[in-house]
């Protein structure tokens, strides 16, 4: 997810879905360049641990009378990682609920020294 | 013979005869949108009047340097929030004797950029949500 910023108001004026950006999202802008300020929201992978699993590989056995090689189908045990992803913040819950649709992101605006989401008080 | 990818809807045999391309839920035979971004902006209308025009705008630059495909909706726009209308939309535009009242809202596309507009005359004020989905399909304009 990338929020623009309104640097005077503090609000978010709008937002790209995501959590993984390609290089053609971060060449977008909403807003003034010169008035609005952006922040993209990192995720990151945490490791949950190690599972044994069993995997069916190509094992390489010989050449053929050509010269091409010739593989076999054999089944290995490996230990791979258990992982899953969630936002790089302090606030990670509070964005996943606005992922999710559970919390509206218009009822926040930005503190932009500390990059953190502050609710919108009701008048 | 051509490759096809295909791939038929939950409980469809793809080599049942006679499927219509409803059955599928892709075909490579046939072109697609091909999805870029989605986002949210918010166009703030602080005053509105009589004066004309009283527009107001905010951009979203999505660097694809041609017009693309792409689809936006408003919240706000029939003044009650959470309902979604497709843009262009026009609430009323009638005049009075004395008194013009009008509430539009529009996003149109440039090589560069999205617009997105909301236009009151002795109408709304506030914030207007739009939604938008832009494609990386060419409008060839």
């Amino acid at each position: 997810m990338i929020l623009f910023v309104d640097k005077q108001t503090q609000k978010i004026i709008g937002k790209i879905d995501g959590r993984v950006h390609p290089d053609s999202h971060l060449k977008m802008w909403i807003g003034d360049k010169n008035t609005t300020e952006r922040i993209i929201v990192p995720w990151k992978a945490v490791v949950d641990g190690e599972e044994e699993v069993e995997q069916e590989i190509l094992q390489e056995v010989g050449k053929d009378m050509d010269g091409q090689s010739l593989y076999r189908k054999v089944k290995v045990k490996k230990k791979i990682q258990k992982k899953h992803w969630e936002p790089d913040s302090e606030q990670k819950e509070l964005i996943f609920d606005i992922e999710r649709q559970k919390k509206n992101l218009k009822d926040f605006k930005v503190d932009l020294k500390t990059k953190q989401l502050v609710p919108i008080k009701a008048k | 013979m051509p490759l096809i990818i295909a791939l038929t809807k939950p409980t469809i045999d793809i080599f049942t005869p006679g499927l219509s391309l409803d059955d599928f839920t892709y075909h490579s035979n046939f072109d697609t949108l091909k999805y870029h971004v989605s986002g949210q902006v918010t166009v703030n209308v602080p005053t509105t009047g009589s004066s004309s025009p009283n527009v107001f705008e905010e951009e979203v630059v999505h660097g694809l340097g041609y017009v693309p495909f792409f689809i936006a909706f408003v919240d706000r726009f029939a003044l009650a929030a959470g309902r979604y209308h497709l843009c262009p939309g026009q609430v009323a535009g009638f005049q009075f004797p004395d008194i013009e009242i009008g509430l539009e809202a529009s996003a149109y596309a440039d090589e560069d950029k999205i617009y997105f507009q909301v236009s009151s005359q002795n109408s709304a004020t506030g914030d207007f949500d739009f939604r938008y989905k832009i494609f990386r399909n060419d409008l060839g304009i």
